[in-house]
């Protein structure tokens, strides 16, 4: 088997994964995990930005909000209905967008980097916040009912013949492609150039090689990945609120990418997953002190297996092997 | 005939917001500059300070003490915030992350924020809270039309005061220079005999008073709920920013600077009023990102 | 009994092997230079006795008392002076807050013995008392050596470990200094000088330790 073919394996059986898991489980299972792969969209992002880069970023929220207000704001004032067009503006804004803050963005390291993403994710709220006979301020924006080519709902059971829902298999479709893109970028030259800066960023450029160009394709790349999520989460959630910038969202995210080891795609995917499952029956179980049980686990993990979940992966999956070796 | 009210409202609202950002942002360098950890939970030790306020307060009036006890109530319950924090926080969950990356250390502090927002809910419950007696007691001064509750004057007094004695501590006490020496070479400190794990402790806890004094002296002015403190927070971090990280000093004038703003631009264009911190705040990165006074940690 | 007795002493920097089975014994009142090349171990060796580095194995005996496990603290406490590589000052301190920081964190000290143990400091570099209210970044480097070495003094320590006092300093400076190695010797204080040129260590030193990619190559003794 070649490698193509081994690859191209991998995504055909995950995707048969997900499709499976949507055919065993109720709507709501499949809402959650749905936002969970959008979630997994950022932190991927992320663990380019964070894991290949050493950039840590504090406002990808304001990519997601620009995604999803440039949906929620054609829809408002030029009454656009099909899905494919929004879903293409909304990629457009935020990855234009993300240009345009990441030249800004890109010229500083470390604590700065932090602090300046954080300053323009707050500014971003401020403004959908202050603004509120465009942005509807804190109640946000309705989204409604949107079609893919006019006949495929974005919410909706038109394929109940398989027991999915319409959103959920519309956002694995895009998950998958996405999780091919990745790798591609994480195999690409350009991340070869990322991991060289990270460690030496001096020795790469007596090398000849621009560090603020590559910071900058990581910080778009991140960027779009990130208005792609909150497009896609216009569509599954049909409602879109300013908190999507606020300086806690994007702390959340950076929060799961470390959750998830911060270096590695499933990792990303695992905690996303992983995250909001527990964020969502804690939230049923205490409607009030979810954040106290959220933020002890995080507490402990981060205390005492700081490699995330790719750390405790590796750890069962190395003890197994011993295990299966030695027998 | 000159008529002044837009001039005094931006002084005295300029004065009263300096001194509640820099009570928040000059504990939060403290704790910066000398453990060199960004505590993302200072807002939270905010609300703490507010909360117990209330309570001692609420206790002080039921007490049938009068009401001008209640202005101690306020102190007390903000120093007694402070240093139960201090004094249980450092030694249980920040010195097991000294050694830790940068990242991980921001985690912890989030995630020690999550936590106190919840007991804050758990022992004080969910809904809104607040104690008024303390700011309707000393009534109203009326200059030039306006109203000014009085009470902003015993904050602003308690306030500065609380500040200048944290500026003499620091800088014209050996504790305050034991404190500035591990700041600046926690290596030869040690090298020295100083007892770096008591210095962490105690700049903690006195990072940490600041704040709790901060919040208890805001509590009778506001409508008090859990979650109130992130907006907060993010303004303090605006202000280290601005200031220069570790730069007690910085942190004042930053104070001042971000309060005058705020109060100039509520009068001209109030909708931009919470962004013109984080607008210079990312102006004070891009053109001078060691902040206005050249910060000298980072 | 010697003053410090090093036996077998292996230190690890970041899983790097840099003290390699180091042992030689430093009687009371001697002045020892520790002489290698950059990167030999001198630094290393004068961290681990002061107690920066930690001891992967072997001992070190302080006044008939094994310290190899004793913190910083104690240790200083015991009264080791150091003065490390590189001056270290506080340098938005005064001169004098400088030399006297030592003194506010230890509990022993009576005030007028701090008093006394100054006045003795400044006799032997009275080129720094004139500066005793500055801030400690205007002076120059050699004036900022004496600081360091002021500062490592001040408790009148029974060891005293001085490392590359001498780095960096025009060479009328180093005599200068080396006289000033003498008076604190007259005054009983053991001494480990840590140089990369043995040239004038030679004449004052009882014996000259050489050491090479953290190994001791050989003693020499000298008086």
């Amino acid at each position: 088997m070649t490698a193509t073919t081994t690859l191209l394996l991998k995504y055909f059986l995950s995707y048969a994964c997900l499709l499976v898991v949507g055919f065993l489980t109720t709507r709501h299972i499949q809402f959650i995990l749905a936002l969970a792969l959008i979630y997994s969209l950022v932190v991927i992002g992320l663990v380019i930005l964070i894991g290949y880069a050493g950039l840590v970023s504090f406002g990808q929220g304001a990519f997601y909000a620009i995604g999803g207000y440039s949906v929620g704001l054609m829809i408002k004032y030029f009454g656009i209905q099909n899905a494919e067009i929004l879903l293409i503006l909304g990629i457009l804004t935020s990855t234009v967008m993300s240009l345009v803050i990441g030249l800004a963005c890109t010229r500083t390291r470390r604590i700065a980097f932090a602090m300046i993403t954080l300053a323009f994710g707050m500014i971003i709220y401020t403004i959908l916040l202050k603004f509120y006979r465009f942005t509807g301020g804190t109640d946000g924006l309705r989204i409604p009912l949107l079609k893919f080519g006019g006949v495929f709902p974005v919410r909706g059971y038109s394929l109940s013949l398989f027991n999915l829902t319409n959103e959920y298999f519309i956002i694995i479709t895009v998950f998958i492609f996405i999780l091919f893109l990745s790798e591609r970028f994480i195999h690409s030259p350009i991340s070869y150039t990322l991991r060289a800066i990270k460690d030496a960023e001096v020795k790469a450029v007596s090398l000849g090689i621009s560090p603020a160009k590559a910071y900058l394709i990581a910080f778009i790349y991140a960027g779009f990945l990130a208005g792609l999520a909150g497009t896609l989460y216009a569509f599954l959630n049909a409602h879109i609120d300013p908190n999507m910038t606020y300086w806690t969202t994007s702390a959340e995210f950076v929060f799961i990418t470390i959750l998830g080891g911060g270096s590695g795609i499933p990792g990303a995917i695992f905690a996303s997953i992983l995250f909001l499952f527990l964020k969502t029956y804690l939230l049923a179980y205490t409607a009030y002190y979810w954040q106290f049980a959220i933020g002890i686990i995080f507490l402990l993990i981060i205390l005492l297996a700081p490699s995330g979940l790719t750390g405790i992966i590796d750890k069962i999956t190395r003890s197994l092997k011993k295990a299966l070796t030695k027998s | 005939m000159l008529d002044s009210t837009p001039v005094t409202m931006l002084a005295m609202n300029t004065l009263i917001y300096t001194v509640i950002l820099a009570l928040i942002s000059v504990g939060l360098n403290m704790i910066l500059g000398i453990l060199r950890i960004l505590n993302v939970a200072h807002g939270v030790f905010m609300a703490v300070g507010a909360y117990l306020s209330i309570t001692l307060v609420r206790f002080f009036l039921s007490s049938r003490l009068p009401v001008a006890t209640t202005y101690l109530a306020l102190i007390l319950a903000g120093l007694i915030a402070g240093v139960l924090i201090g004094f249980i926080i450092e030694p249980a969950i920040l010195r097991r992350i000294y050694s830790r990356i940068e990242v991980h250390q921001l985690l912890v502090t989030f995630a020690l924020m999550l936590i106190i927002e919840d007991l804050i809910k758990f022992i004080w419950g969910p809904q809104s809270q607040i104690v008024t007696e303390p700011y309707l007691y000393l009534g109203v001064l009326n200059i030039g039309g306006l109203s000014y509750p009085l009470y902003y004057l015993f904050l602003m007094a308690v306030g500065y005061l609380i500040l200048l004695l944290t500026y003499l501590i620091l800088n014209h006490t050996k504790l305050g220079k034991i404190f500035l020496a591990t700041a600046y070479d926690r290596e030869i400190s040690v090298a020295l005999g100083i007892d770096v794990k008591k210095v962490y402790t105690y700049a903690f806890t006195l990072g940490a008073t600041l704040t709790t004094l901060g919040g208890a002296l805001m509590s009778p002015t506001l409508s008090l709920q859990p979650g109130f403190s992130t907006d907060y927070i993010v303004l303090a971090f605006a202000v280290v920013v601005v200031g220069g990280l570790g730069d007690v000093k910085g942190a004042f004038i930053a104070s001042l600077l971000m309060a005058f703003a705020r109060a100039l631009i509520v009068i001209v264009i109030p909708e931009l009023e919470l962004a013109t911190v984080f607008i210079i705040m990312l102006f004070t990165i891009l053109l001078r990102p060691e902040g206005i006074l050249k910060g000298r940690k980072t | 009994m010697s003053l410090l007795e090093l036996i077998d002493i292996n230190v690890y920097i970041s899983n790097l092997h840099i003290l390699r089975g180091i042992s030689y014994n430093i009687e009371a009142g001697e002045i020892v230079g520790l002489v290698g090349h950059n990167g030999a171990g001198k630094t290393s060796t004068l961290k681990t006795i002061i107690g920066l580095l930690p001891l992967r194995s072997g001992k070190i005996i302080y006044d008939g008392e094994d310290i190899s496990t004793l913190p910083v603290k104690k240790r200083v406490e015991k009264n080791i002076g150091y003065s490390p590589e590189d001056r270290r000052l506080i340098y938005d301190l005064t001169v004098k807050e400088n030399i006297l920081l030592p003194c506010w964190v230890s509990s022993s000290l009576k005030k007028s013995t701090i008093e006394k143990n100054l006045e003795t400091v400044y006799k032997i570099f009275p080129e720094i008392k004139e500066f005793s209210d500055r801030k400690a970044k205007y002076l120059s480097g050699g004036q900022q050596k004496m600081v360091s070495i002021a500062r490592a003094l001040i408790t009148m320590p029974k060891l005293l470990l001085l490392d590359e006092p001498c780095e960096g300093l025009a060479p009328m400076l180093i005599k200068r200094l080396f006289k000033s190695f003498k008076e604190i010797k007259e005054l009983g204080i053991t001494m480990i000088i840590a140089e990369s040129n043995p040239s004038y260590l030679k004449h004052i030193a009882n014996k000259i330790v050489y050491i090479e990619r953290g190994r001791v190559k050989e003693v020499v003794q000298i008086a």
